[in-house]
């Protein structure tokens, strides 16, 4: 069941703490730094050789169809899109770390938590038994519980760290307890024989219980409404390199590892009928944007507008179709690229100025021009500009909800878009302004921060142009999603 | 031999045990106790159910499972343990009303 | 894979790269070269095209682009057919030339960076729009160039004196910025009205894409004729779009002002390129409209020949008249693009107003259209060599010696010759191919005014070529020196363009039948009738022969008022009430532009201050004060959620666990 790329990562990850007894002192972050881009393109490679075929079928596919909703059923696998943005992103995050990281100890112990983060996520999108799932998962948790509490001298890391962890082990305990739950009504937890365990038995209360224990569990890793709290803390206080990963994939694991349990238990439950979550969507756009209209930290605003982008997804889920599932997991993509962009440039300005808080970043936009229009993208492209990705997500989201004749989620989505332009457009302004005192001696973030960052924009401009081969991609992992458990 | 709901019943009562302990305990060593035990709620849960399905045996994979289980919770312990230390080492105290720079 | 599959994305991905380099480079020169470089990679990929003219196919390269809920796919494709690639060349070349010539023109200007960006930005969007197989790509390209326009009209905009236009003196002058807002202004509200009809016909044929919105025609004709004034009004909201950017009758105002942007951009946008669109996109849906009213047979469609023609024939009189009064040399060539633009679209609705005309009207105002290109190109940039060498834009102030610019005055007089429509220039052929169509369609209304339309077209043509060069003493003081002032990096593209109307003139017989031959072929094609009336391409003498004698008329005339009587003529309008008259009208545009005015701006100036103190203080108040005012309230509350303790988080758990549970399990 491990892919190769998986034991690559494994493997990177095993042998990067033993990185110091072999490099000199000074040379340490170089030595990690280099071994971990090679092991995470190596592992994109290695994975990309072994999709090449699946992925010339798509290229073959990509060509309309007159039903744009039909299946292409060139994968049989739902794993790929979490695969190559995970890789990608840890792959970014390591050149980043480069030069963002420099300042840092410990730095063979960071690498390889972001190993185990990336082969916890990798598992998980590959698992096909829910204890299997929750061992990636708890590999995923912990590394990321030490990644964020990473800078220990701080007390904001180590305080954030503390309410991180608590919460998202209590979240893990309720997830094992939501699988005993299960395991108690089908007497297996392999998600074939749960399915066709509960295709075989009447309604069992017990069930809806697990679904709770499980919405429960996923959602505080989700950042559902109330149960958010940890996550502008987390996010504010991890260094940016981490909080740009974990804004990408690591939170949005959770809705994925979400979708594919109920996938499973929809079986007995009509997932469609629960209008809860789409309550919840609503709540969780609607408290993101608001929440962050007043903020006056970056990296906080930005963590508020994930929750709000939570929303967003959480609205393919709600309507548990095809068109749903499909562009949920668009906007997933999408956003970790968005995301992604937005955390590395507000890390730039920390790395260069030394503060999160918008008010002295007056004119930054002035120095430091390549990473400001950078950010400058990204901030457009989750509002739903539309030559840029965002756009593109959002409307398949707003058609989705409109198919499914919840019409109002769609409202809810466009309205939302235009309040988080109001702080978006804010930052846009203070990067913009006239130059302060302080700004004279600053220049251009250096070259190391620079071209991740433009990597990942060079994507959020291409597949807003070109949107196709995510889609199709996005649209098979969603038909392999919704048919887990059958056969 | 009790019935299974009772080991259901227990397995919830040790979750709300754990839940309460987060929610009023001040310490954060009690916290991780309390996480600990909500982690136990599910092992027990677990190893009763499964000598209900196999009829008086435990299943062998959810002995592993409960075994493998039982030892991401000690991880996860190992991690919070950790981060209370540094915690008491910026803070001086273990207090977790204390720490709540971080808001708004 | 052909060769002719990446031709056409090269054909206008390629300017776009130049434009980007053009922003990347430092050196003015690197810039030019640059730009004008990219745009000969278009023309020769244009080329690469040319052997696809007469296949009678339409190439469709397609790639999957956006999934709307219900209808057909949209693609991101290239639409390669008789029709694109004849556009596609004109395109290229001339644009290809003018930027040659643009190296000279802008060499001490300012704000190189600038234009040379939106030059090739618009060479790569007018491509795109031509090349383009569905309405979005179209409307993207379509809009580009506007933005391209207006942005290049308004290149002074820094707003100096010198670049001021209008006047002389009792006239009020415009600024360069002024005009630019005009021209966007006027095209804009012709894109809505453009962009509404597109919509109202994608809701009824569920497609965006010219191909299959033509092959599906006569169900969702069908089903929109069920709904009367539906075909209508889609008709008019697409004519206003062309009226708007092909500068015809209602929404013709913002071309002559558009004169302020500097002359490359005027021979570029407003007289060889973006001007064409509208032809483009009528002689789009021409097969279209065609098919519905000739072969489907729904009365309704026969709107958009009528209007087509209508507003051709106006544009064409309206705008020669006042082309008569002009002073400045640009606007003079302004109206006379209007004037011709306005021939090219009587043809095409001359060609739907009757199956015999159909073949002769569709392929001479094609004709008309390449002939056109490129002698108003030559034109313009004579203009600007004439202004740039003087230093006034008017035509009486100043003139050019002759003998020191004996080239240009060589070039600009074929060009005018071709304007007119003297034979054997290619403006006779195309001229009397458009009188023939409207001839043989029985128009003679059409026909009339198209030929006294030639009439006055030489007048004022024959006027301004008076005014321009002369031997006599009033010529500029060029310091002294005899030598020419011609370079060859400005004189070869005029020369090259000019020198192309005579070799298509002289060719004119056998280049009009190819054009018939092409177009026949392109039609029967499109509208997939194999056998489609050839009808009797009427080779009548009549016409040549009446156009002819009304140029010959005209140009006695006009050599009797402007050259015999040359300071007197002004007296000659003082003197005669009549003249006076008709000269006040004409300058004064016919009171089209104060009409404008008085209704749309004054007026609504006129209620400002009231809806202002009414409406517009306290919606502010609101807006402004109270929506910023809630949601910061509602922010404050929301973040006081955030407390920082642990415990009132895993409270907050503890609650969602119940309420979830609660509802599910009831619910």
């Amino acid at each position: 069941m491990f892919t190769p790329s998986l034991i690559i990562i494994f493997a990177f990850s095993i042998v990067m703490p033993f990185i110091k007894f072999i490099v000199s002192t000074h040379k340490i972050h170089l030595a990690c730094n280099i071994l971990s881009i090679i092991g995470f393109s190596s592992a994109l490679i290695i994975f990309s050789l072994d999709i090449l075929e699946k992925i010339r079928l798509v290229l073959q596919n990509i060509l309309p169809s007159s039903n744009p909703y039909g299946i292409i059923s060139a994968f049989d696998s739902s794993e790929i899109l979490i695969f190559l943005v995970a890789n990608s992103l840890g792959l970014l995050t390591s050149i980043y770390s480069l030069k963002y990281m420099e300042r840092d100890s410990g730095l063979p112990i960071y690498y390889s938590l972001l190993f185990l983060n990336v082969a916890g996520i990798l598992g998980l999108a590959s698992s096909y038994d829910f204890f299997t799932l929750f061992v990636f998962w708890e590999l995923m948790c912990v590394s990321s519980y030490m990644l964020v509490a990473f800078r220990k001298s701080e007390s904001e890391s180590i305080e954030a760290g503390i309410k991180y962890t608590i919460m998202s082990s209590a979240g893990s305990a309720t997830i094992l307890f939501g699988l005993t739950l299960i395991y108690t009504v089908t007497g297996t937890l392999n998600f074939q024989g749960v399915a066709s365990a509960l295709k075989a038995i009447s309604f069992n209360p017990l069930i809806y219980v697990a679904l709770v224990f499980l919405l429960v569990g996923f959602g505080i890793k989700t950042a559902l409404f109330p149960l958010h709290t940890w996550l502008p803390d987390a996010y504010m206080a991890a260094p940016s390199s981490i909080s740009a990963f974990m804004s990408g994939i690591v939170t949005v694991t959770g809705l994925y590892a979400m979708i594919r349990s109920f996938s499973v238990l929809s079986y007995a439950v009509d997932i469609h009928s629960i209008w809860l979550i789409s309550v919840l969507s609503v709540l969780n756009m609607f408290f993101g944007n608001i929440a962050a209209l007043l903020q006056d930290d970056l990296k906080r605003m930005l963590a508020y507008s994930s929750i709000a982008h939570v929303g967003y997804m959480l609205i393919g889920v709600s309507v548990w179709t095809l068109p749903g599932i499909t562009a949920s997991l668009l906007h997933l993509f999408n956003h970790a690229f968005i995301k992604c962009v937005s955390f590395f440039c507000a890390g730039a300005f920390v790395y260069r100025l030394g503060t999160r808080k918008l008010a002295e970043m007056h004119g930054v936009g002035r120095v430091m021009p390549l990473t400001t229009s950078a950010l400058i993208i990204s901030l457009l492209s989750s509002i739903g500009m539309p030559p840029l990705n965002g756009f593109i997500s959002k409307l398949y989201l707003f058609l989705a909800s409109m198919n499914s004749g919840m019409l109002w989620l769609g409202l809810s989505l466009v309205i939302n878009s235009a309040i988080s332009a109001g702080y978006y457009l804010r930052i846009i302004r203070v990067l913009m302004a006239p130059k302060s005192e302080n700004m004279e001696k600053m220049k251009e973030a250096p070259i190391q921060i620079v071209v991740p960052i433009y990597a990942a924009t060079v994507f959020i401009i291409f597949f807003g142009l070109y949107p196709d081969p995510v889609f199709s991609l996005a649209q098979s992992a969603a038909s392999h999603i919704l048919s887990l458990g059958e056969g | 031999m009790l019935p299974v709901l009772w080991y259901i019943t227990t397995a919830f009562i040790l979750y709300s045990v754990g839940i309460y302990a987060l929610i009023t305990k001040r310490n954060l060593i009690r916290l991780i106790l309390g996480i600990e035990i909500m982690v136990n709620g599910a092992h027990v849960n677990f190893i009763a159910v499964s000598s209900y399905w196999k009829g008086g045996f435990i299943d062998p994979s959810v002995s592993s499972i409960v075994i493998i289980s039982i030892g991401l919770a000690a991880s996860v312990s190992a991690v919070l343990l950790a981060l209370a230390y540094q915690a008491y080492k910026c803070y001086r105290t273990l207090d977790i009303r204390v720490m709540r720079r971080l808001r708004g | 894979m052909n060769i002719t599959d990446f031709a056409p994305w090269i054909c206008w991905i390629s300017p776009l790269i130049g434009a980007l380099l053009t922003l990347l480079s430092r050196d003015n020169t690197v810039k030019g070269v640059a730009a004008s470089s990219s745009v000969l990679v278009s023309w020769i990929s244009a080329l690469l095209m040319v052997p696809m003219v007469s296949t009678n196919q339409a190439l469709n390269v397609k790639s999957g682009w956006i999934y709307l809920p219900e209808g057909e796919p949209t693609s991101l494709g290239m639409l390669v057919d008789s029709l694109s690639i004849i556009m596609v060349n004109i395109v290229s070349f001339v644009s290809f030339l003018i930027l040659v010539y643009s190296t000279w023109y802008m060499r001490r200007e300012d704000g190189q960076t600038r234009f040379w960006a939106l030059m090739s930005l618009f060479t790569s969007s007018m491509l795109l729009l031509v090349l383009a197989d569905n309405f979005i790509l179209f409307f993207i390209g379509w809009k580009m160039v506007g933005l391209c326009s207006f942005a290049l009209i308004g290149h002074y905009y820094r707003d100096e004196e010198r670049y001021w236009i209008g006047g002389p003196p009792p006239s009020p002058f415009q600024k360069p910025s002024t005009c630019a807002l005009k021209a966007l202004l006027v095209t804009s509200f012709g894109d809505v009205a453009m962009l509404s009809g597109i919509i109202l016909i994608f809701v009824y044929s569920k497609t965006f894409n010219f191909v299959t919105l033509l092959n599906s025609s006569p169900e969702w004709m069908l089903k929109m004729a069920q709904s009367p004034g539906l075909i209508l009004a889609s008709i008019i909201l697409l004519l206003l779009g062309v009226a708007g950017k092909s500068a015809q009758f209602p929404l013709h105002i913002w071309l002559p002002e558009a004169m302020a942007g500097p002359a490359p951009v005027s021979a570029l946008i407003h007289a060889a390129t973006m001007v064409k669109a509208g032809v483009y996109i009528v002689a789009r849906l021409f097969p279209l409209y065609y098919n519905t009213y000739w072969i489907v047979g729904i009365q309704e469609a026969r709107f958009f020949f009528q209007i087509v023609a209508f507003l051709g024939v106006a544009t064409a009189f309206l705008t020669a008249t006042e082309a008569v009064t002009a002073l400045e040399i640009k606007k003079i060539l302004a109206y006379s693009t209007m004037s011709q633009i306005g021939y090219m679209m009587m043809g095409l609705g001359a060609a739907g107003l009757s199956q015999e005309a159909t073949i002769a009207g569709y392929s001479g105002s094609m004709l008309h259209l390449l002939s056109h290109a490129l002698f108003k190109a030559a034109l313009f940039m004579s203009a600007g060599a004439v202004i740039h060498l003087t230093g006034s834009i008017y035509i009486h102030e100043k003139s050019l010696d002759k003998r020191r610019t004996r080239l240009i005055w060589f070039f600009t007089w074929v060009s005018v010759l071709s304007l007119i429509g003297v034979p054997p220039f290619s403006g006779f052929w195309s001229k009397d191919e458009v009188l023939a169509a409207c001839l043989e369609s029985g128009q003679i209304l059409l026909f009339s005014l198209g030929l006294l339309t030639a009439f006055v077209t030489c007048l004022y043509s024959i006027r301004m070529m008076y005014h321009v060069f002369r031997v006599d003493a009033k010529v500029h003081d060029g310091g002294g020196h005899t030598h020419s002032e011609e370079e060859p990096v400005m004189v070869a593209p005029i020369g090259v363009l000019s020198g192309l109307s005579l070799i298509i003139g002289i060719l004119g017989y056998w280049f009009k039948n190819l054009f018939k031959e092409i177009f026949h072929g392109f039609l029967s094609m499109s509208l997939r009738l194999e056998t489609y009336p050839r009808g009797e391409w009427v080779e009548s003498t009549l016409i040549p022969l009446s156009s002819i004698s009304v140029i010959a008329i005209a140009s006695v005339a006009s050599y009797f008022y402007y050259v015999k009587y040359r300071a007197d003529y002004v007296n000659l309008i003082v003197r005669n009430p009549i003249l006076e008259k008709l000269h006040k009208v004409f300058w004064n545009r016919w009171y089209i532009d104060k009409f404008y005015e008085s209704v749309f701006v004054r007026s609504i100036l006129s209620v400002r201050s009231g809806i202002q103190g009414k409406l517009e203080t306290s919606m502010d108040v609101l807006l402004n004060i109270g929506v910023p005012g809630i949601f910061s309230r509602m922010s404050q509350i929301l973040r006081s959620m955030q407390t920082g303790l642990l415990s009132v988080n895993m409270l907050y758990v503890l609650i969602f666990l119940a309420v979830m549970m609660i509802f599910l399990l009831v619910g």
